[in-house]
């Protein structure tokens, strides 16, 4: 595959994406779409960090990562771009150096900020798609409102123990995460049982399902959420349902 | 008639088991089901299902033969259901 003369993409990005141009229904037009567009990654932990990863990797013109404070020792099991020496640093400007060494080609925003109703609004303002790694429901749930405000796609991944969810959010078109959980949920805790094995099957999955909504190929899970259960190494996928009477996405 | 019961995420972790196979009366909803496992294996269970006022978490996601299922109390259970129910996970 060589450059044609109207390709926004260079001679390198032709050599560095060439392989996954390979991919029939991706192809270079597929690659034209992800330089093109802009993904906020919340937070950087264990699965955003693999999201990031695959995402500069795949050649997304412009990450927003948004993830506050900095990193700790029992950071380092699961959170591939923060490397021990940085312990005690900002856990984003070690995200960004690393995807930086690995994509010099892409813009990258590091946001010393968690994401809450007082920031998500410009923070989701500025890019086309948002992949939601938050381990908080608050956090989700600020994602989810003001993406459905501004209709733009929403990945929703998560982990727990051995097991994670995964699903796309399509604003108008399916289930939002309040048709889900219309209520916080009550037993949920900030620290949570996780091998980085686990969090980095899941962002991986939720990376290439970032990749198919922004390209436009493939079949994203709308309306559909996969689980997996590495213990047992199964995996389902489940039929949701919206709300008529969701707080956030149903009718007045 | 029988069904299965299948426990994701936390619910899991407390009932102990990720499934178990139940036998249950003609005309049992959704909602009667939920109540009789979680009577059944104890606190731990019963605080991931069930609120202090004795309704259902809102927050729980049930699926009945891989569909979700939004308001229990419609959907009377068939033999050979297979009923999960999976407690909010948000790890990141």
């Amino acid at each position: 595959m060589t450059p044609n003369t109207r390709s926004s993409l260079t001679e390198e990005e032709y050599a560095t994406y060439e392989w996954q141009m390979w991919v029939d229904d991706f192809g270079e037009a597929g690659q034209e779409r992800l330089k093109a567009s802009s993904v906020l990654v919340s937070r950087v932990g264990g699965l955003g960090s693999v999201v990031a990863y695959e995402l500069a990797a795949a050649g997304v013109g412009k990450l927003v990562l948004a993830h506050a404070g900095n990193i700790k020792p029992s950071d380092l099991n699961r959170q591939i771009l923060m490397p021990h020496a940085a312990i005690g640093t900002l856990r984003v400007e070690s995200a960004k150096r690393r995807l930086s060494e690995l994509n010099p080609r892409i813009e990258i925003v590091a946001v010393n900020e968690n994401i809450d109703m007082d920031n998500a609004a410009g923070l989701i303002d500025q890019v086309d798609l948002i992949v939601d790694c938050a381990p908080m429901f608050a956090e989700r749930f600020a994602m989810n409102y003001e993406a459905l405000r501004q209709k733009k796609p929403l990945v929703e991944c998560a982990m727990y123990d051995l097991e994670a969810s995964l699903t796309t959010i399509i604003p108008g078109q399916t289930p939002c995460l309040a048709c889900l959980y219309p209520k916080v949920p009550p037993v949920w805790r900030r620290e949570f049982p996780v091998f980085g094995a686990v969090s980095g099957t899941v962002g991986c999955m939720a990376a290439m399902e970032a990749i198919k909504v922004l390209a436009g190929f493939g079949s994203p899970l709308t309306g559909i959420m996969v689980t997996t259960n590495l213990r047992e190494m199964t995996f389902s996928r489940r039929k949701l349902q919206r709300r008529s009477d969701c707080a956030v996405c149903g009718n007045p | 008639m029988q069904i299965t019961v299948q426990y994701e995420a936390q619910a899991r972790r407390a009932a102990g088991v990720g499934s178990e196979t139940l036998e249950v009366s003609d005309g049992c909803c959704v909602s009667d089901c939920i109540h009789r496992v979680a009577d059944a294996h104890g606190e731990h269970l019963r605080s991931v299902l069930v609120g202090a006022d004795g309704e259902i978490q809102p927050a729980l996601l049930v699926f009945l033969n891989d569909v979700q299922i939004v308001r229990q109390a419609e959907h009377i259970l068939s033999d050979g259901d297979i009923l999960t129910l999976m407690t909010p996970i948000s790890g990141g």
